[in-house]
């Protein structure tokens, strides 16, 4: 009754040697009586491997035909254009050792300007801030109450100006202001 | 009074070519691919001498492939570049680098490149290419060519960053 409790459709890209790629229909069905998942393309009825989700990017399943009866199921993280595997043999511990290695080697020939910049525009950085702090401290005071007074009368000052500029500056807007329109 | 100019050679294509002995340095790195040395006989010219029990590095194809790119960096040394400095030839040097790093990752199966070399056979490359570049930078070898002590092209003071 229940035959098939899950179907899927999926896009197959099938390689043979002789006859290349080729895109197929086919349909992932999950087969109660067999417990197991079971794969249809192209006329052919296969048991699906224990990872087919795994292998299965963008709805897409890349298979590779051996033999007439004999199909194998590639990653396509790995795969290659002529439906192969990748193989280096270069340990990859390797090719991150030689990359480590280009990275030191620039490094090492990189000119003085390109090794010191950020230093020397530190140093600088700290030279003018010290000048800056030198010249503050000099023209208030030598002792910080009286560099926090002069700070305080300084900020006394100014909220006078700014009360002063809003007092003009309600004047003037009462001069300036249009009479209300009357009818 | 007028100053007197001082002779000042500008590095041209012609003259880097005549600096650089591109042959020899295909050469050299074919005989290492070969498992062999390059030695220079009294004449001047140079012999392939095999060394006993060496097994040459990757296959004929490997071997073909891989001068060819190490031929046609050469060639933009000497035929492509009009401008050379040292932080342009650490940025070139570089990305030659991590070019081949790939490259021969990619290919090792194919040229069956023998692994145990990898890092002495990068280094070895990118050395000669950074000499290729010093070479034409400096001219190292302009006395032997010339026979007598010519100025090189002015450098760049330190201070001058801009």
């Amino acid at each position: 009754m229940f035959g098939s409790l899950f179907k899927k459709k999926l896009r197959i890209l099938l390689y043979e040697k002789n006859i290349g790629w080729q895109e197929l229909k086919g349909t992932l069905s999950y087969k109660k009586d067999r417990k197991e998942w079971m794969l249809e393309f192209a006329g052919e009825k296969l048991p699906a491997p224990k990872n087919i989700f795994e292998l299965i990017c963008k709805n897409t399943l890349i298979v590779r035909r051996e033999a007439p009866d004999k199909y194998i199921f590639l990653n396509p993280n790995v795969v290659s254009k002529e439906g192969k595997m990748e193989e280096y043999e270069i340990p990859p511990e390797e090719i991150v050792r030689a990359f480590i290695r280009a990275e030191e080697r620039r490094l090492r020939m990189a000119s003085f300007w390109e090794r010191n910049i950020a230093l020397i525009v530190s140093f600088i950085v700290i030279i003018i801030v010290g000048i800056f702090i030198a010249i503050v401290w000099s023209s208030t005071g030598d002792s910080i109450r009286e560099i926090s007074q002069n700070f305080k009368d300084a900020m006394l000052v100014l909220n006078n100006i700014t009360q002063t500029q809003l007092e003009i500056l309600e004047k003037v807007r009462g001069v300036e202001s249009l009479p209300p329109l009357t009818r | 009074m007028e100053e007197e100019e001082k002779p000042h050679i500008v590095i041209t294509q012609e003259f880097l070519s005549k600096i650089i002995d591109v042959e020899e340095i295909i050469e050299r790195i074919e005989a290492y691919l070969r498992g062999a040395i390059l030695k220079r006989k009294e004449d001047g010219t140079f012999e392939i001498v095999k060394v006993k029990g060496a097994k040459p590095l990757m296959n004929e194809t490997g071997i073909q492939e891989f001068l060819r790119l190490l031929r046609e960096r050469i060639d933009v040394i000497l035929f492509g570049l009009s401008h050379l400095d040292e932080n342009f030839i650490a940025n070139e040097t570089f990305y030659f680098n991590v070019n081949l790093i790939e490259i021969l990752a990619i290919n090792s199966k194919r040229w069956e490149f023998n692994p145990k070399l990898y890092q002495e056979t990068i280094d070895r490359t990118v050395d000669i290419v950074i000499a290729s570049y010093r070479k034409g930078l400096y001219g190292l070898t302009l006395n032997k060519i010339f026979g007598a002590g010519i100025q090189q092209q002015e450098q760049k003071p330190w201070w001058k960053i801009w």
